[in-house]
């Protein structure tokens, strides 16, 4: 790695820091557009979540606006050729501190005082004795709080069944580990220590595959599936993991090269067996390897959109992604349930990440080995 | 398990013993409002209090309706009775998926075709046969908002006779306003939408058609028809009493409804199924007839039908439960909200209408505009020709847009629509052709059918040499090379078979199935090289998706190596903190893609993250122009789905760091000692160290871009104007959308053979320059 001098790392930093806004500006946007009420999503102007407050009796409530009667207010135009005029136009007029003028142009306002004031009728929601009551106050007696509105998340979760979703997509995801483990360390095992004629045609043969366009695959694999009467079940998704995946079988042989052959030869010497000596030995050699392939597999089958999306017709039987994918049909502008949907599909692929740091980066440094 | 056994043993020594389960239906909908879902629920609950021994099971499928139902026949598994649109029931019924009902209406004496308005028997029939009636009808008309009317001194449409063309645009001119003289309408005469159902009907109006009448050819081209797509793009710049292409795109976050009811347009020309929505608005509204071309009134009907599966397996319990569907009753139920209309004549005709009409849905004006045109028989379908769903999605629905957007002439593009239309028909017509039986269409179908056997086949064998090789790997008085040769056979078997099955043997299967002509449904029949041809000559898509997708990649390859690989360079060095920055920029690309999608449609959206933070840096005032509809510009479209894709630049971000990290500090100490400089160093060790993975990266990204689905599919479905229509969207419609999928396999193998060549390019111009150490 070059050394570099203080100053140029300083640059770099910085340059990276304002890349880094750039990159978690989506999740943040994300996040603050889940806990939203939905008429403060298209509200770019107000960044936080927010509620409004109003007193009855000495006792504070949360309160839903309901309806609203526009007054009048005196305010003083900042700028433009009429700059520093006092004038009184109808409260709602004024938008974010602005005015529309008759030539159409936006100027800034400072109001001076309502002469008529804005009326609103509010629905008081929070516990107290006046709960459920509608109530019309003053607008100026309207207090802002910020407030995330974490029922939007209960919302997504109940309105669909993604609870259902989460649970089948575990399941899949969860035999397609147990099957790609099995497979590929065994393929990978005797790619990388069993001598048999053969082998090294066979091994580029299935490393070629790994460039084949899933696309490509997708049409006829489906025509094959349905041959096999396995339409709208989970088999199609399921099955091949049990048959081996290049990528993970490669994954495997690079670590079984790394265990000394001496430690094989005296288990063989013990008279271990050959199976046995995979699985007492080797197998549990490979945790490291292991955890890799159990992670990237979790994330290839949680993500996965296009086969659980022509495999399964059955709404009841979606997988997350396509339960997402039609959520976002049916709930079409209301983003800020939709995004409440796609953070819970997103949250536990960032708590793996986390917890599985070291072996993300087992699988990418293999994955550049490749090249 | 010892249950069934026994339920199985029952069951066969009993026979047919008598059922006590209900007879289960299962009945397809998609519903997307809970009040249509309230009442057939109520209905159905009704049904089963009449009949105990039937049960219906509703099926709602509020999205995807039409690809849902198609994979569930493809599948065999289609539920009894399900929705189809009008246009495609041609197809349906060619490729034999629907029972013929006319023997059951013959025989039933409780109900009969003539109930029914004619046009609507005759919409459903199809070569002789009758496949199910809509029980739903729906057609077109002029709402109008009263105050705006009055506003302007303008009178209503006339109640006693259909209105004119000419009549009708004075009216809309004397609508379209603009109060604050701002030089922007703030009242505009009329809005419509560009759906093909708002123009053709004045095109019938006009003496027009949209089908020669041997319906081989496209006549949209042809003066009647051509004046009247003339007359409305006439409304928009001669005229300018309605939204311009452009700025309709700007008004998009505004409903038609919302616009009439709002006093933003005097006039909307919609369906009759906005009803509600306007009742619920509470505006002084009424309706009024669609105005009259120089051939008379006209309007059409775009309802859907119920049919009943061919292969049902209770033919006489679905009829049951199709009589209720299409019952009066039912028909009474659902129209009372507005939505949709009956179609029993007993009820269209006046005396029955009070049965239906209700009171603050349905205005005065009614009648005149949305129901006569049924009874009188003004009305019209699209045809049901073979091949029409592809025609009304790709080439109806969005053929115009440049036109709206006055981007050509008319005759362009009635011309461009037209010739679209007769390829399409033209591949339709081929695929009908009788075709000869030849030995390879017995063998497509032998293999489509025992492919089942041959799997089971096939494993048995594996299972046989696994054994095999088992006892072989156990077998002490060989020795160890042999041991381990079995052994190693064994252990290799899985991903064998996995290679044989899931890879190399669908791809094998592909080449045959390219073909064919397959529509899932019935056997695959031997075509020839007759899919690529039309592929190469007649498909209007096929130019387009190529196009498309190689400007994408074109844009997407190049920036996203770029961006990783200048990323990973400064991320190279050790600091605090960079632990952090390396993770914050690898998250975005380890979320779901259709969280990814969603997310971003969202930050795309007109009032979304990169609008706002655009207008916050005073961009917008800096170009002078409005917010940008990013996916909905089809100049913008693709730019933005590239950005989306930078997001998750850190994926290759990191492949390049590990590469940079594994190159020896003393190649750059040496370098050095020879006095060469931070550039050299790059140009000299860097570079040289690292073109394996950039190299590697190159192809696998020139591979996975011309693969993209997932923005096609969930962010713009193609659009707009087809400028997304990625290749792989277009095979997935070709495929599950419209069921050609030995053509869909001929797609792949294009898309497999222009990889393979660009794979090709790649390593022979890049190739060389790699070095590997």
């Amino acid at each position: 790695m070059p050394k570099a001098s203080p100053g140029r790392r300083l640059t770099i930093l910085l340059v990276l820091g304002v890349g880094a806004l750039g990159m978690a500006a989506p999740f943040l946007w994300l996040i603050l557009s889940s806990l939203k009420p939905e008429h403060q999503v298209f509200d770019p102007s107000r960044l936080l979540p927010y509620a409004q407050y109003v007193t009855v009796d000495d006792e504070e409530y949360r309160a839903e606006v309901e309806g609203r009667e526009y007054g009048t207010s005196r305010i003083r135009i900042e700028e433009g050729p009429r700059a520093g005029e006092e004038r009184v136009v109808p409260a709602q007029g004024i938008v974010a501190g602005r005015i529309d003028s008759e030539s159409g142009e936006r100027w800034r306002v400072i109001v001076l005082e309502e002469v008529e004031p804005t009326r609103v009728t509010v629905r008081l929601v929070s516990d107290g004795p006046l709960e459920g009551e509608r109530v019309t106050v003053s607008a100026a007696g309207l207090r802002e709080g910020v407030r995330p509105r974490f029922e939007n998340y209960l919302e997504a979760l109940t309105t669909f069944d993604f609870l259902r979703y989460l649970f089948n997509t575990l399941g899949v995801v969860a035999l397609t580990i147990l099957g790609t483990v099995l497979s590929c360390s065994l393929c990978g095992y005797a790619f990388a220590r069993l001598e048999f004629p053969g082998r090294g045609t066979l091994f580029v043969l299935l490393l070629s595959t790994m460039m084949l366009p899933a696309v490509v695959t997708m049409i006829p694999s489906f025509s094959i599936f349905k041959g096999l009467g396995w339409l709208d079940t989970y088999l199609p998704l399921v099955v091949p993991a049990f048959f081996g995946n290049p990528f993970f079988i490669f994954l495997f042989r690079q670590f079984f090269k790394t265990i000394p052959g001496d430690l094989l030869d005296a288990a063989r010497l013990d008279g271990c067996s050959e199976i046995g000596i995979y699985w007492r030995i080797v197998l549990p050699l490979a945790k490291p390897a292991i955890a890799t392939v159990v992670i990237f597999t979790f994330l290839e089958t949680w993500n996965d959109f296009l086969r659980p999306l022509i495999y399964l017709f059955d709404p009841m039987k979606f997988t997350l992604a396509v339960g997402l994918a039609s959520f976002r049909s049916y709930y079409q502008t209301q983003w800020h349930l939709l995004m409440a949907a796609a953070a819970i599909m997103i949250l536990p692929v960032l708590v793996l990440f986390f917890v599985g740091q070291k072996s993300f980066k087992e699988g990418v440094n293999v994955s550049g080995l490749k090249g | 398990m010892l249950r069934l056994l026994q339920s199985l043993l029952v069951v066969t020594t009993l026979g047919a013993a008598p059922a006590e389960e209900p007879t289960e239906i299962t009945f397809m909908l998609g519903v997307a409002s809970t009040e249509e879902t309230a009442i057939w629920q109520e209905r159905l609950a009704e049904f089963h209090a009449a009949h105990p021994d039937l049960r219906i099971r509703l099926i709602n499928v509020p999205n995807f309706y039409d690809e849902k139902l198609q994979i569930m026949m493809a599948a065999g598994t289609p539920p009894d009775i399900f929705r189809v649109e009008a246009y495609a029931l041609g197809e349906w019924v060619e490729r034999g998926a629907l029972l013929d009902l006319k023997p059951f209406y013959e025989r039933d004496p409780g109900v009969s075709l003539d109930d029914y308005v004619p046009m609507e028997v005759e919409k459903w029939s199809h070569r002789g046969g009758f496949y199910g009636i809509s029980g739903a009808t729906e057609t077109m008309a002029i709402f109008f908002n009263k105050d705006c009317f009055d506003r302007c001194g303008v009178d209503y449409p006339p109640t006693d006779r259909v209105w004119t063309w000419d009549e009708f645009v004075e009216t809309a001119k004397a609508l379209t306003r603009d109060w604050d003289g701002d030089g922007e309408v703030d009242q505009w005469g009329l809005r419509m939408s560009q759906w093909w159902a708002s123009w053709s009907p004045f095109i019938w109006s006009n003496g027009g058609a949209i089908f020669s009448e041997d319906q081989t050819r496209c006549v949209i081209d042809e003066p009647p028809a051509q004046e009247a797509m003339r007359r409305i793009w006439e409304l928009m710049y001669v005229h300018e009493v309605l939204p311009t292409g452009t700025e309709m795109l700007q008004m998009k976050s505004m409903s038609g409804d919302q616009m009439l009811a709002g006093g933003r347009a005097a006039m909307l020309l919609t369906g009759q199924w906005v009803l509600p929505q306007m009742a619920s608005a509470g505006f002084p509204m009424d309706m009024a007839p669609l105005p009259q071309m120089d051939a008379g009134p006209s309007n059409i009907v775009v309802s859907t039908n119920y049919a009943i599966f061919s292969g049902t397996k209770h033919p006489e319990a679905a009829w049951e439960a199709y009589k209720l569907i299409v019952s009066e009753e039912t028909q009474i139920a659902l129209a009372r909200g507005g939505v949709v209309m009956p179609c029993n004549k007993s009820l269209l005709r006046p005396e029955g209408l009070s049965r239906w009409t209700t009171e603050g849905i349905h205005p005065p004006g009614h009648y005149r505009s949305a129901v006569a045109p049924m009874i009188e028989g003004t009305a019209r379908v699209l045809p049901s020709l073979v091949g029409m769903s592809r025609i009304q999605e790709e080439a109806l629905s969005h053929g115009f847009d440049r036109l709206w957007h006055d981007e050509i002439s008319i005759e362009e593009a009635t011309r461009r629509v037209a010739r679209q239309i007769d390829g399409f028909l033209e591949q339709s017509a081929i695929d009908r052709r009788e075709r000869e039986d030849t030995w390879l269409s017995s063998l497509g179908g032998f293999l489509g059918e025992h492919l089942k056997t041959i799997a089971w086949g096939l494993l048995a064998i594996a299972a046989v040499l696994a054994i095999r090789f088992y006892r072989g790997s156990l077998d002490q008085r060989r020795g160890q090379e042999h041991r381990e040769k079995m052994l190693g056979y064994l252990f290799v078997a899985p991903c064998v078979l996995g290679l044989l099955f899931f890879s190399l043997g669908p791809i094998v299967y592909s080449l045959f199935l390219s073909l064919c002509d397959w529509d899932l449904l019935r056997a695959p029949r031997f075509v020839g090289i007759q899919n690529y041809r039309q592929i190469f000559t007649t498909d209007p898509l096929f130019p387009q998706a190529l196009k498309v997708t190689a400007i994408y990649t074109a844009l997407t390859v190049p920036i996203e190596l770029l961006a990783g690989f200048t990323v990973a360079l400064l991320m190279n060095v050790r600091v605090r903190g960079i632990g952090a920055l390396r993770t914050i920029y690898y998250l975005p690309s380890i979320v779901p893609s259709v969280a990814t999608a969603v997310l971003w449609l969202w930050i795309l959206n007109p009032e979304g993250l990169l609008n706002s933070f655009l207008d916050g840096i005073g961009a917008f005032d800096l170009f002078g122009i409005g917010r940008v509809e990013w996916l909905r510009n089809k100049d913008t479209v693709l730019p933005a789905i590239v950005l989306m894709n930078l997001w998750s630049v850190g994926r290759g971000m990191v492949i390049y760091l590990a590469g940079l990290q594994g190159i020896p500090k003393e190649l750059y100490e040496a370098a050095q000692l020879d006095g060469a400089g931070a550039l050299r160093q790059f140009w000299h060790v860097t570079l040289p160290l690292m073109s394996p993975v950039i190299f590697f990266n190159l192809v696998m990204g020139v591979i996975f871009s011309f693969q993209v689905f997932n923005a096609g599919y969930l962010m713009t479905q193609g659009g707009p104007d087809h400028a997304s229509y990625f290749f792989a969207y277009y095979l997935y419609q070709e495929a599950f959308k419209y069921l050609h999928m030995g053509y869909a396999n001929a797609l792949a193998w294009i898309l497999f053979a222009i990889i393979l060549f660009w794979t090709v390019i790649v390593f022979r111009v890049f190739g060389r320059r790699v070095f590997y150490g």
